[in-house]
């Protein structure tokens, strides 16, 4: 019980500082299940942390639409990215 | 060339092109791009203050803390790698491994702040300030996969840059690589690099082709 209102209360702080919900429950729940240790104390495990830190092709497509989703990006340049060559 | 309505990334000028509705073909501004990257940077900054903010009131866990920046700040790389290089279809597995490499140790200096922050060592202050400089690293990918990406389009051409200021308070390190004007690619460190203002700098580095012919008469000059 006392794991779920942690859960939450995560979820809500981060949807306080702006991380759209998706993300907020995808990101704690990965915690929780990753964590391996006093997940309410303690920092990520360090070999964690190393492997974390690896850049794959679907961090790419995640880095992508996080580039389509922000408001900061205006509509017309969205696809930018998306830039053929030529 | 034929292409469907959209953006495209011209090789040979390091340019971004769109097709309007209208079937008009124009390239993107560099300045554009420039107002782009920095709209986002600072979207990121203010998220990642909020989220840093909730961590030091004690609202967010260490670990939850520490897992949201390492995945905005993986995003943010590969955001502005590819706006340098080209759009997403340039990125290979090499850039990868150097955002990789990057992250790793980015991502250490977050677990010890993490600690930090757990143990109640950092104030409010010191965090903002550790902040500005991960996102201006972040910000140095863009100038980083331009250089990479940008090859001299032909033999017997050359590529040369410059350091050109930003709308911001100016340390003695950028005043220095902005006067030496024109210099071989690759020669000046990118904005944020070797630098007293570090990840604040909000300079620029301007990029042209010409013959390899020229590049002494072209060497120091501001013109």
């Amino acid at each position: 019980m006392a794991k779920v209102a942690w859960s939450e209360a995560q979820v809500q702080a981060l949807l306080e500082a702006g991380v759209d919900r998706v993300d907020a429950e995808r990101i704690v729940t990965w915690v929780e299940k990753n964590h391996g240790g006093d997940v309410e104390r303690d920092p990520l495990p360090e070999d964690l942390t190393d492997r974390m830190a690896e850049v794959s092709e679907a961090d790419a497509l995640d880095a992508a639409a996080d580039w389509m989703a922000s408001p900061a990006i205006p509509n017309r340049y969205k696809r930018l990215l998306h830039a053929r060559k030529a | 060339m034929d292409f469907l309505p959209g953006y495209w990334f011209d090789l040979r000028t390091h340019r971004y092109h769109v097709r309007l509705l209208n079937g008009r073909q124009q390239f993107v501004a560099r300045a554009e791009v420039m107002r782009l990257l920095e709209a986002h940077v600072n979207a990121k900054q203010d998220l990642l203050t909020g989220i840093t903010q909730q961590a030091i009131d004690g609202r967010l866990s260490p670990s939850v803390w520490q897992a949201t920046m390492q995945q905005e700040l993986k995003r943010l790389y590969l955001q502005n790698r590819a706006l340098g290089a080209g759009g997403w279809d340039r990125l290979t597995q090499q850039d990868f491994g150097h955002i990789g490499g990057r992250l790793q140790s980015e991502y250490r200096h977050l677990r010890n702040m993490a600690q930090q922050i757990a143990n109640g060592e950092v104030s409010e202050a010191q965090a903002l300030n550790r902040l500005r400089m991960y996102l201006g690293n972040a910000r140095r990918e863009y100038w980083l996969a331009e250089r990479e990406h940008r090859r001299p389009s032909a033999p017997g051409k050359a590529i040369i840059e410059r350091r050109r200021l930003g709308i911001a308070d100016h340390c003695d390190d950028c005043v220095r690589y902005n006067q030496m004007g024109w210099q071989a690619q690759g020669m000046l460190p990118p904005p944020t690099v070797n630098s007293e203002c570090g990840g604040n700098c909000r300079c620029s580095l301007d990029a042209k082709e010409i013959d390899a012919a020229d590049v002494a008469a072209w060497i120091g000059t501001k013109r």
